[in-house]
């Protein structure tokens, strides 16, 4: 067996020392291990071949190549390539199917590596695979999270967080000062109050952040950085109505045709929510503008949905069907009032 | 002037030139005699010993030779090979600067003697 082995090794070697002494060195091991019997000759004999074998074979490529270097400086003419060939024998079926082999092996590994996603956690930094923006928002939800079983206080300050990160706005986050014991003592009323806070510098292309805050809170508290401004609003939850509960109902994407004299505008209403107790409204005039026109207060309470534009001297109120489906409701503009049915498009 | 292959001459080539220095051989003759004139502690594998053969063949410094007698069976392609006289003279240049090694290492006290 280990002269069958052997005897396969002597055809790694380069085809010209093939060709010239592959039948000789073939004799010389038969006699070899012919000669040399018993356990420990022939072990003396494995390792003997080993050894040449590991020395010999990258000598007998050393001295192919060196002869086809020669043989290439010969034949090269100046300024025309030439390649080097280890190894002038004729390329048999079995080189071509273990090159097949060794080639497709390699491929498909590739190819598993490149299907198949490495797990790593991604950092929240900006050397991650995700961007800065993604960082940043990733973080404030999962501050937002942990917190959301937390008190409104906390809420507060993480919108008012969220909406300073936005990458539209470029205002810092207000500064809020911890709450006082006072505070926390008035939260437990039903009276609540909100502000509407936007960024004048750029259109808010996430609209209107409407936050809750506690009334302790209002005031010189809640200040809002040069750049934007609040505006008081009416309660979104209602006397005893739990806030979230009441808006819940109302989260999701509306549209509608606003019928005007001259020309139909197709509208869309982006409502979802901003935190416990806050609604996130976005007003799109489709035919108008394209960036969202500016919701300055919006409500909803009992079914009733209802928001102003102040730039446009805009009005909506409308009542929400008992499938939750549709919005009837009247779109007033000035001295011009016209029905508009808002449609859920987003179940 | 090119620079010889075997510039400096291996240790392998050596020992095969000192083998076939008086009588021809083949290439298992070669490495019996070469394990025997080294007291066991060479023994060349055939890709050592085919590649020193070609390489003293293509410098000249052994050449081959018709198998002395009649062919025996199984050994029809059986090759001796024959020292040149240009291969000689090699080892007798590698011989004299061993011996020029050992006269220095025993002058530095190296050798005490007792092998020379």
């Amino acid at each position: 067996m280990f002269e069958k082995i052997f005897a396969c090794l002597l055809r790694l070697y380069p085809s010209h020392f093939r060709n010239q002494y592959e039948e000789e060195a073939r004799q010389l091991l038969r006699e070899r291990f012919r000669d040399e019997r018993g356990f420990f000759p022939r072990s003396r004999l494995c390792l003997d071949l080993l050894v040449d074998f590991a020395a010999g074979l990258p000598r007998a490529y050393q001295t192919a190549q060196r002869e086809a270097s020669a043989a290439s400086v010969l034949q090269n003419v100046e300024g025309i390539p030439s390649f080097h060939v280890l190894d002038n024998g004729k390329t048999g079926p079995g080189t071509i199917l273990v090159a097949g082999v060794l080639s497709l092996s390699a491929l498909s590994i590739f190819t598993f590596f490149l299907s198949h996603t490495i797990p790593s956690t991604p950092p929240a930094a900006y050397n991650g695979p995700i961007s800065p923006i993604e960082a940043v928002m990733q973080r404030l939800n999962a501050t937002f999270a942990a917190t959301a079983a937390g008190n409104p206080r906390r809420q507060a300050v993480s919108s008012d967080a969220k909406i300073a990160a936005a990458p539209e706005s470029k205002a810092p986050a207000p500064a809020v000062a911890p709450m006082p014991p006072q505070a926390q003592a008035s939260r437990a009323q039903p009276i609540r109050q909100y502000s509407v806070v936007r960024n004048e510098t750029k259109p808010p292309a996430t609209g209107i952040v409407i936050v809750q805050t506690d009334s302790a809170l209002s005031g010189p508290q809640v200040r809002p950085q040069p750049g934007a401004w609040a505006v008081p609003a009416r309660n979104l939850g209602g006397e005893g109505v739990h806030p979230t509960a009441a808006s819940s109902a109302i989260f999701g994407v509306w549209h509608g045709m606003l019928r005007l004299p001259q020309h139909d505008r197709r509208t869309v209403v982006e409502i979802s929510q901003a935190g416990a107790g806050q609604l996130n409204l976005v007003f799109h005039s489709l035919d108008l503008t394209a960036p969202p026109l500016p919701v300055t207060s919006a409500s909803f309470q009992d079914g009733n949905l209802t928001f102003a534009i102040q730039s446009i001297n805009g009005k909506y109120e409308g009542k929400m069907a008992r499938d939750g489906m549709s919005i009837a409701g009247t779109w007033t503009q000035g001295p011009i009032s016209r029905p508009l049915l808002l449609t859920r498009t987003t179940p | 002037m090119p620079k010889r292959k075997l510039s400096p001459l291996p240790s392998a080539a050596f020992q095969i030139l000192l083998s076939l220095a008086d009588c021809d051989l083949h290439g298992y003759g070669i490495m019996r005699q070469v394990e025997e004139q080294t007291g066991g502690r060479i023994r060349l594998g055939p890709g050592t010993l085919y590649s020193s053969i070609q390489a003293l063949l293509e410098e000249g410094m052994i050449e081959e030779v018709d198998q002395p007698g009649a062919p025996q069976p199984g050994n029809e392609r059986r090759r001796y090979y024959r020292l040149t006289a240009g291969g000689r003279k090699v080892a007798r240049a590698e011989a004299e600067r061993l011996a020029d090694m050992l006269r220095v290492a025993r002058v530095k006290k190296i050798f005490r003697g007792e092998y020379v």
